[in-house]
């Protein structure tokens, strides 16, 4: 009785035992399918980059001329020193760049022996808007202003004036006329 | 017999289970676009299917991604994937049509990925969801960024003069893809502005002097010859002046050129 029972058992989990088997083996085959259907990041591990490649650097000169140098004598006897802005700030920014104080410093003997009024004066091109580009040459003149006050030049001897785009050319980029003027009246 | 019936029963229950714990991790893994008859790219190393949805009826931003590239090193690909990773957080939030084209010199090449055709965006109705899978996707979008500079072949000489030149027709090819519609226009421009080449190329700086004036003489000569043309109110931002090795003269004159570029290609550049 436990034989047959055994028997029909065993028979019965054999029958179970291929039916599971046949499932299993279906279901693995439907998860590989599936595994190998997508698109998974294997695809990105097999990323082959470009052979590594530069480009061959440009020659490029310095500028002989020194942004700040000299002064130059004027008929009112004044003399003034003329910077491009382009030296010392970023395009649209008031802020001074660090070459613009090595620039600065080269003129700071000269100042610094001056003993009248000192007047710093911002200019700009006539691209863009002219409230804009008054705001920004009196931002300009400004700061180079604040940096000459931390070299112990004494504000009371400096003065700040923005021209905006005076004498420019409305809407034409001009790099000659954005510029900082140091006058030494 | 009944208990062995059981017996097979729960042993098939366990291999079927067995069977939907090794098939789910599987999907999981995977990117079902291509299984659920989604749009797969068959020559891309990424599905960014993905991380698309339908426009809105407003429309959607396009941001252009034009790489000029002169080095095309790990290092490099890195640096151009962090600088324009903010740009594509935004676009993944916001939504945005993406296109990126790229040059190492020789002919322009096309993302598989970002063809500027569909629009990118996460949206998921939980937040926490929307943040975790927008964090995914930023990460993947990254590392197709990164892959793009390093598969692009980079010749000895070159300049972006080309990819600057193309802005406008990439933007009318967004324009007039059927169902697009774009709303403000933004151009990254990853270049170091210092380009080689034929003397024809107005940005070709090998030989010239870092100054101002030489300069604004360049840019003015590349809009005098049609080289390059203003693309009016499109916002354009310059990546990668001054961000690699370069000496002094040629820091400088990029940054001059920049500003100069600046002045006249777009009135809000930066």
């Amino acid at each position: 009785m436990e034989h047959t029972h055994s028997t029909l058992g065993d028979a019965t989990f054999r029958r179970g035992n291929s039916g599971v088997r046949a499932c299993a083996a279906v279901a693995l085959a439907a998860a590989l399918c599936l595994a190998a259907g997508c698109s998974t990041s294997a695809s990105a591990a097999a990323f082959t980059p470009a052979p590594h490649a530069t480009r061959m650097a440009p020659d490029v000169s310095a500028d002989p001329l020194p942004p700040l140098s000299k002064f130059v004598t004027q008929p009112d006897g004044s003399q003034v020193s003329t910077v491009s802005a382009d030296y010392l700030f970023e395009s649209n920014s008031s802020t001074l760049l660090p070459a613009a104080v090595t620039a600065l410093t080269q003129i700071l003997p000269a100042i610094r022996e001056h003993p009248g009024p000192i007047s710093v004066i911002g200019y700009s091109d006539g691209l863009g808007r002219a409230e804009d580009n008054q705001k920004l040459s009196l931002q300009r003149a400004k700061a180079v202003e604040a940096w000459l006050a931390t070299q112990d030049i004494p504000s009371s001897v400096l003065d700040v004036e923005g021209r905006g785009e005076q004498g420019a050319q409305d809407d034409v980029a001009d790099a000659s006329r954005r510029r900082v003027e140091i006058v030494l009246r | 017999m009944l208990i062995a019936r059981a017996r097979a029963r729960a042993r098939l229950a366990v291999l079927g289970a067995a069977s939907l714990l090794l098939a789910t991790p599987l999907l999981a893994a995977c990117d079902t676009g291509g299984l659920l008859g989604g749009k797969a790219k068959a020559s891309g190393p990424l599905d960014c299917a993905q991380y698309q949805e339908d426009t809105p009826s407003s429309g959607a931003p396009l941001l252009l991604m034009l790489f000029d590239v002169s080095d095309n090193s790990a290092t490099t690909a890195q640096r151009v994937a962090t600088r324009v990773q903010p740009y594509l957080d935004t676009a993944l939030a916001d939504g945005a049509y993406v296109k990126l084209v790229a040059s190492g010199g020789g002919p322009t090449t096309y993302s598989d990925c970002f063809h500027g055709d569909r629009m990118f965006q996460i949206k998921r109705n939980n937040s926490r969801r929307a943040e975790k899978d927008r964090e995914a996707a930023s990460k993947a979008l990254g590392t197709e960024i990164n892959h793009v500079v390093q598969s692009e072949r980079v010749t000895s000489t070159g300049s972006v003069t080309g990819l600057l030149a193309g802005i406008n027709d990439e933007v009318d090819a967004v324009r007039s893809t059927p169902g697009a519609k774009v709303t403000d226009v933004t151009v990254l421009v990853w270049t170091d502005l210092l380009g080689t080449g034929q003397d024809s190329d107005c940005l070709d700086v090998d030989g010239k002097k870092a100054s101002p004036a030489i300069a604004e003489a360049l840019v003015k000569r590349c809009f005098s010859t049609g080289q390059i043309t203003s693309v009016g109110n499109d916002k354009v931002r310059f990546l990668g002046v001054n961000e690699s090795a370069a000496d002094r003269p040629q820091q400088d004159l990029a940054r001059y050129l920049k500003g100069e570029l600046c002045r006249r290609i777009s009135s809000d550049c930066g």
